[in-house]
């Protein structure tokens, strides 16, 4: 498993870097322009923006070489191949927060909130978890069950469904309690993950090279 | 004799084409070289994916090391090395990164023997696969088999697109593989040369059939090939005829027994017989001739 980890964690590496460096850009610039919406937009793309890189990066992998086939080779078992490719997802999804969680302390320290857009600051942080997980959530199993060759149109279907699911749930408990609603939208996003899990290893199980 | 890989009555049907791999049998005995010859789409691949449960079959069984391989037995994957046809790792890695994701997998990696068989292929150590030619990619993945010590190596086309020199030293390397008497190596090709060069034993497919399982020395000394008039031909005795072609002048006989051919049939010119002239005499049907589909010559 170790391995495994070590292997999703590299093929991502390539591209979270050219992806942190852009980000880094923009955080920069909304920590210049002192814009709470560029904040926000900040922390959405930053974590939706790392996911994604992490599961693009590993499929892409796979797509461009035999080595799906030759990780089954391997002495893994399919399942911990599949639970190497979630850990990674969950990993780069907290690296994305870490970032941009910084990005967001750079700015309080400069420019400071108010009470208010402290509450706003977490509901994003919570909307782009969920988005991120969602993303994860949806393309993972889809990718092992629709195949390599719908791979960019897989992922499109995702992110929109995801970003769609995450801001459905902030928008229906708009009328809920603050700490009751982040509750929920976690809760449901780790739950959607979690059912996706057990999804792909299902469909992994299954599945011929 | 123990056997490091046995096949049984090994059956896969994929409903969206016509193909079906039927009842594939043979063994490959500890301490020998298996040469899985066949022309493209026999059936090879598929065959390998149901040893390595890359593809789940049907029906019968598969025997590594004795049992039967589940998803849960990693240790005897430990023991097994795998090369695809192509590339087996993804482009953006080096080398040194490949080594040190094997060296979580496997338990007996041994990243100093895969640095001597970078510095023996002359592979940079710290160039991206993406930079490798086609050679130097089937080095990389020849060398990262080898050194985890396995047992059992399946090679799966991995000379196929080799230049003949590179082919000669893979084929060298492979020799001195299996001069430890517990290793073993199941080889596909369609390059019959290379398996002149290495084979003990030989296993024909076609149309996800095994034709023919016979071991290189039988081929050699005992299988002929019968270069046939038409009158010739027609004098034969059908028993005495494994398989034939018809060709522009000729009828070639493929026969299990030169030397009583040559004695029974005074008038007809008997030649030695090549693993690549048995594959075409096995396999073809479009010039007329006859293939078999029971196995002739001796089972392995």
């Amino acid at each position: 498993m170790r391995g495994m980890f070590r292997n999703d964690l590299y093929i991502a590496c390539v591209n979270v870097r050219i992806f942190s460096a852009f980000m880094l850009l923009y955080g920069i610039f909304s920590v210049a322009c002192a814009s709470l919406y560029y904040q926000m937009y900040f922390v959405l793309i930053g974590i939706v923006g790392f996911s994604v890189n992490s599961v693009v990066a590993v499929f892409h992998g796979e797509s461009t070489s035999k080595w799906g086939k030759y990780k089954l080779t391997l002495p893994v078992r399919r399942r911990d191949i599949v639970k190497s490719v979630f850990l990674s997802h969950i990993f780069w999804l907290f690296a994305g927060v870490l970032f941009t969680g910084t990005g967001t302390g750079l700015f309080a320290l400069f420019h400071g909130y108010s009470f208010e857009q402290y509450r706003e600051v977490f509901l994003i942080f919570a909307l782009g978890i969920s988005a991120g997980l969602l993303i994860g959530a949806i393309f993972i199993p889809l990718f092992y069950l629709g195949g390599e060759d719908r791979t960019i149109a897989l992922l499109t279907i995702s992110l929109l469904c995801a970003i769609g699911i995450a801001a459905l749930l902030v928008n229906v408990t708009t009328n809920v309690d603050y700490l009751l609603r982040l509750a929920v939208i976690f809760a449901v996003s780790f739950m959607a993950i979690a059912v996706s899990y057990w999804l792909t290893l299902c469909i992994f199980k299954r599945k011929e090279y | 004799m123990e056997n490091i890989l046995e096949l049984q009555q090994v059956s896969k049907t994929f409903p969206r084409s016509d193909f079906a791999l039927d009842n594939v049998s043979f063994a490959l005995p500890y301490g020998a070289v298996l040469g899985f010859v066949g022309e493209n789409g026999a059936g090879k691949t598929t065959t390998i994916g149901c040893i390595l449960n890359t593809v789940n079959r049907d029906s019968g069984t598969v025997k590594l090391f004795g049992r039967e391989m589940l998803d849960g037995d990693t240790d005897m994957r430990e023991k097994i090395g795998v090369v695809y046809d192509g590339n087996n790792f993804p482009v953006y890695w080096t080398p040194r990164q490949l080594s040190k994701i094997m060296g979580g997998l496997y338990k007996n990696w041994d990243a100093v023997l895969f640095e001597k068989y970078l510095d023996t292929f002359s592979l940079p150590a710290k160039q991206k696969i993406r930079h490798y030619s086609r050679g130097m990619t089937m080095k990389l993945a020849i060398a990262a088999a080898l050194s985890h010590h396995p047992q059992l190596l399946i090679l799966d086309e991995a000379t196929s697109g080799l230049d003949p020199v590179v082919r000669d030293d893979m084929l060298e390397v492979f020799l001195d593989f299996v001069q430890e008497e517990d290793h073993s190596i199941l080889l596909s090709s369609h390059i019959t040369s290379d398996l002149e060069k290495i084979a003990d034993y030989i296993s024909f497919i076609h149309h996800g059939k095994i034709i023919m399982t016979v071991s290189k020395n039988d081929l050699s000394y005992h299988f002929a090939v019968m270069r046939c008039r038409e009158s010739q031909f027609c004098a034969l005795d059908p028993e005495d005829i494994v398989a034939w072609r018809k060709r522009d002048l000729q009828i070639d006989v493929l026969v299990s027994d030169g030397r009583a051919a040559q004695r029974k049939y005074r008038d007809v010119v008997v030649d030695h017989v090549s693993i690549e002239e048995v594959m075409l005499l096995l396999c073809t049907r479009a010039h007329g001739g006859k293939s078999v589909n029971d196995t002739k010559g001796e089972r392995v």
